[in-house]
Formats: C-alpha cells, structure tokens, sequence
C-alpha cells in the first residue's frame, strides 16, 4: 500500500468535497462536485492498491454517473445554471439529529473492528475464502488476476445475478422513459461544426473503444474485466454522441442493437452456466468445458462469461444514455 | 483521549465512511429536491464502498495479481545495488529451483538491502474479494442511479415539479378535492 | 542520488510548483475567462513536466511508451475540455472582464440574460 497519510489526505479532501455537493444549492454544480468527488475516490482506490475497482471508479463516477445527472437535470426543466434549489441553505436540526445519533452507533461499532491493514484480521485468514482465492487460484486456473478469477469463477453466480440486475436496470429505464416517437432529430449541430471537437473525437473515439474491448479481453492477465470494459466501451459512444449529437450516434449504433446485446450478454453468461451442465459438472463450475485439463476449462469459461459481461455492461449504459438523453 | 488516538491510527477509514454515509444521509432526510435526495444516496453508497476496500487492505501488500517469482526477483534487484553478473545468476537460479536458490546465488548483501530485498520478495497480496463485491457494485449503482433519475423525470412530468414537499401538497389537494 | 534520480526530481517539482500556482490563480483570478487561463496551464505545462519526471524515472520500456501515450491523450482531451466550457459560458452570456469596465472586478460576472447566480 501507498503510503498512509497519502490515502488519508485523499480521505480527507472526500469528506470536503460530500460536504460540498449536500451544500451546494446549484444542482449542475452539485453534480460536478460529485465528478469530482468520484475522480478523487478511483486515486484512494489506486491508493489501495484496487486498480480493478479505480478502473471501474473512473469510467462510471466520473464520466457516465455525471453525464446522466445532468441530463436528468435538462429533462427535468430546469436550465442550466438556473437549476436551484428553492429553500436558502438552512441546517435541518432533525435530519443533523438522526444523521449524528447513527453514526455515533456505527461508529461505536467499528471500535471492535482490527485495525486497518492488520494482516492476521479474520476476513484475510479464513481458509475457505480470501486465503484459498490467494493460495489457490493460480494453480486451480493458472490465471494470475485474482479479482477475475473470484469474480467470474469463484463467484459465478453473484456476478451472474449482478449483471442480471443491470440488464434489469436497463428495462426499468425503458419502461419509464420509452415513448413510441420519431427517431431523435439532427439537433442544430452546435459542437460538430467546431473544428477542435471534431478532431478530438475522431482521434480519441477509435483508441477508446479498442481500450475498452482489451479491457474486457485481458481482464485474466490485469486488472481489467467485462465490467470495467464493458463502461469504458460505453464512455467511447458518450463522447461521440455528445459531440456528433444523439441521432448521428443512433445512427452508427442503432438502438435495437444494443437492446439486442443487452439481453445477449445475459444469455451467453447463463448460456455458459447451461454448457457446464450438459457436460456434466455444475452450473458455472469450468471445469467441465475441458475434462483432459480443468485449468484451460477454467480460462474459456471465464473469458466467455467476461464477454458477456462487458457486452450486457456497454449495451446497458449506452441503453441508458439514450433514454435520459432523448428530448 | 486515548481511544481517540488509537482510533485515529488504526479505524480512520472507517469512521471516514461513517461520516461519508451520515453526510449521504443527511441529503436523504433533509433535501427537498429529489435529485440531491439521489445524489444523497449515491455518496451513502460510496461510504460502503470505503468501507470495504479498506477491509481488505494489508499492510505492504501489493495488488492481488499474481507475480512469479521470476518478476518479484526482478523487480526487488531493480531496488538494491548488487553487481550485475550476480543478479544475472539470481535469475538464472530462479527460474531453475525458486526463490531460496536465488537467494542463496546472490550471496550476502548490505544489512539494509538485504532487508529491502527480503521485504519485496515476501509482498503479501491485499484481499481481493472486497475489490469484486465493489467493482460490480459500482457498476450496479450506477444503474440503479438511472432508474431513480428515470422516475424522478416521470414525477416532473406528472406533478411539474421535483420538490418533494410540493408534490405532498399537490397529492392533499386532490385528495380534498376528491373528498368534497 | 543518481543522474536520473535528480532530473526526475526536478521535473516533479517544476510540475508540481506548476500545479501549484494554476490552483492559487483559478482563486485568485477576477472571472470566468481568466480563471480558465491557469487551469489551462496546469493541463498543459504542468502535467508535461510531471509526466516527463515519471519517463525519467520508470527508464526506456513499456511504461515510458503507456506515460507517452497518456501524455498523447491528455494534449489533445484538455484543450478541447477548456475549449467547450468557454463556448458554453460564452453562450450562457458571460462576457470576459476587462479593467475598462465600470467598476471593480465583480466577484461573480454579470450575465446577459437567464437567472443570476
């Protein structure tokens, strides 16, 4: 781990920067902050040494959380800049009650926690889970990412049912916002006929989602995966539909498509699982793809499932995008 | 006094997400606005996310991403001054029967290297269960940060107004007309 | 300390003292507009020389490339971002300060149109 008082002063500069989001009675400057305040949490996590988590941090808290909100914001009525909160800012005595009583309880619970990075604390030494994904992973898979093995392999069903619930979000949002309406008009192109933008997009747009695609591939070998990947393919579509404008994105990736791949990322993940039966070994236990050598099972399986992953993850997002964006 | 100090060095994080979540909390409770309520939310969900990574961290330890012993040696004499041509059996030894053999093929070091060297070779891994639990997480937040913006532009467009206090009085009056 | 170490030292610390002063002049700076000028400084110049401390230090390689490329990436996302929040607070009616202007320099610009801040 990095220094101590490195991650401290970063812990600190959070706790600020909340404080400032609740005060901040401009929502578009409340929803800056929080870009901010996400930005700064992918360093504490790099900082503690979760470079899989920080990946994911910096795609999702600082690129697509932030866009949605303000998108939220415009869809909402309230124009940029002019978009407040009606009361002056003024302490609410009983929510600072509540607030102060809990976190005293939850404080008071953490005195019986071991202290920080203590080697020998229970969740680092039961046999069966943190101290068997360390000691026994490379062997049982010869993959030498740890979070990719626990989170497609170990943990199958959990990510299973994790991706099922993004793929529900998706329809939830669909639900909701979806109208029977003519297919996004080109708006009066603002940015696209602004030199700079054309060219940064046409420049970073292609490296962006070859990133995100090696994200997903070589999540075994790095810290990478179907969930980091997955959002970084979907930061690549932000970019071009913010500056090219959503009917010329719609236009290059139609929405039916990702509709598609959304659901198709689940099946190829359960699809796996059902492979794994009819083969004979468990739903999600590898092992069986490959009888002559488990190991080799092991990487398909979690390749595969990988795939799906990042396909549900960049398909939901852009999904998302689209409906929170669409006039 | 003393609880406060030990406190202060060994559970920081954790009171950290204490205060991140009663931060978030508070926005819940006494925001009107039902955006800041989901930004509220969104920084309680983040204090959970402190909290665990912080669970798994060990002291010293690099991240769970398997290194041989090959690349732990090679990083480790990148970090002390030895002559080359016994590095270059080091790695050779390595590569043949492991980490001791290496060891032994270096011969002795200066006190402080050796310490140095030693350190790096034994690098535990930080737990890497927390980091799944909240990669996935954070994902799933935003997702479900979606949905609740979703409705909450459905409530605009139905009561024209995202001030939870105006939509109750809004909701009374219809119930008053309804009545009367 | 070698050669390496030292150059890897300065260069981090020129970043750093870059960094430094673009953070004291977006406080101290009179508006919008010129506020933006030392953000823009510190996007450029300074992490220039921060990255370049960091090729110095990690020696030629793979991860000397990745920072070259990142470098790469930062040269041409920063000057569009800064290009982007200019045109909107242009067109959101904020106009650039100038000393002859009526007055000191207002703490938050009057706008032309739309609610004031």
């Amino acid at each position: 781990m990095t220094d101590r008082w490195i991650v401290e002063l970063l812990l600190a500069v959070v706790v600020v920067t909340a404080v400032g989001v609740v005060r901040a009675r401009n929502l578009l400057v409340a929803s800056v902050l929080l870009g901010i305040y996400s930005l700064v949490m992918a360093l504490i996590w790099t900082a503690m040494e979760a470079y899989d988590v920080a990946l994911t941090e910096a795609a999702v808290g600082a690129g697509i959380s932030t866009l949605l909100l303000i998108g939220a914001l415009i869809r909402t009525g309230s124009r940029i800049g002019g978009s407040k909160e009606r009361d002056a800012p003024r302490i609410d005595k009983v929510a600072l009650a509540v607030a102060v009583l809990t976190g005293a309880a939850l404080a008071y619970g953490t005195l019986d926690m071991p202290a920080i990075g203590d080697p020998t604390a229970p969740v680092h030494v039961h046999p069966k889970v943190a101290r068997h994904y360390i000691d026994r992973s490379m062997e049982e898979t010869h993959v030498p990412n740890m979070v990719t093995v626990v989170l497609a392999s170990y943990r199958g069903y959990d990510t299973m049912f994790e991706t099922c619930v993004v793929f529900t979000a998706a329809l939830g949002v669909m639900v909701l916002l979806r109208r029977r309406r003519p297919p996004a008009e080109p708006a009066p192109g603002e940015m696209r006929e602004q030199a700079i933008f054309v060219v940064m997009t046409r420049m970073t747009v292609p490296f962006v989602l070859a990133y995100g695609s090696y994200v997903i591939t070589h999540g075994e070998l790095g810290p990478g995966g179907g969930f980091q990947g997955g959002v970084i393919l979907a930061a690549g579509y932000l970019i071009y539909a913010l500056v090219y404008g959503l009917a010329a994105a719609q236009r290059a990736l139609p929405p039916r498509l990702t509709d598609v791949g959304a659901g198709l990322g689940v099946l190829i993940y359960a699809g796996v699982g059902v492979a794994c039966l009819l083969l004979g070994g468990d739903f999600l236990a590898y092992d069986a793809l490959n009888q002559a050598d488990p190991a080799k099972g092991q990487q398909l399986g979690m390749t595969l499932v990988e795939l799906g992953v990042g396909l549900t993850v960049a398909c939901v997002m852009v999904t998302i995008f689209n409906e929170v964006a669409q006039p | 006094m003393s609880l406060l100090a030990t406190g202060l060095f060994n559970l920081l994080n954790y009171w950290v997400y204490v205060s991140l979540m009663m931060i978030g909390l508070y926005a819940v409770i006494a925001k009107t606005n039902l955006v800041k309520k989901v930004i509220g939310l969104s920084l309680f969900q983040t204090g959970i996310f402190i909290f665990y990574i912080s669970m798994g961290v060990v002291s010293g330890a690099t991240t769970p991403i398997t290194w041989t012993d090959a690349e732990r040696l090679r990083l480790g004499l990148s970090r002390v001054e030895v002559a080359p041509e016994r590095a270059a059996a080091a790695l050779a030894a390595v590569e043949e029967d492991g980490l001791d053999a290496a060891r032994a093929a270096l011969g002795p070091l200066a006190p402080a290297d050796a310490a140095r060297l030693d350190e790096l070779l034994a690098r535990p891994y930080t737990n890497p269960l927390p980091h799944v639990l909240i990669l996935t997480a954070i994902v799933v937040s935003v997702s479900t940060m979606a949905v609740a913006l979703a409705i909450v532009m459905e409530i605009k467009a139905a009561y024209g107004t995202i001030e939870s206090d105006e939509i109750v009085t809004a909701e009374l009056e219809t119930a008053r007309a309804a009545r009367s | 300390m070698t050669g390496a170490e030292l150059l890897t030292a300065v260069l981090l610390g020129a970043g750093a003292f870059v960094a430094l002063t673009s953070a004291l002049g977006v406080l101290r700076m009179p508006d919008f507009f010129s506020r933006i000028h030392p953000a823009g400084e510190n996007e450029s110049l300074g992490q220039t020389l921060i990255i370049a401390g960091l090729i110095v230090a990690a020696g030629p390689g793979g991860t000397a490339l990745k920072l070259l490329l990142v470098w790469g990436f930062l040269m041409m996302t920063a000057p569009a971002a800064t290009h982007a929040l200019t045109r909107a607070a242009w067109q959101d009616g904020r106009r650039p300060w100038s000393r002859d202007d009526d007055g000191p320099a207002p703490p938050t610009p009057p706008r032309a149109g739309g609610a004031s801040t």
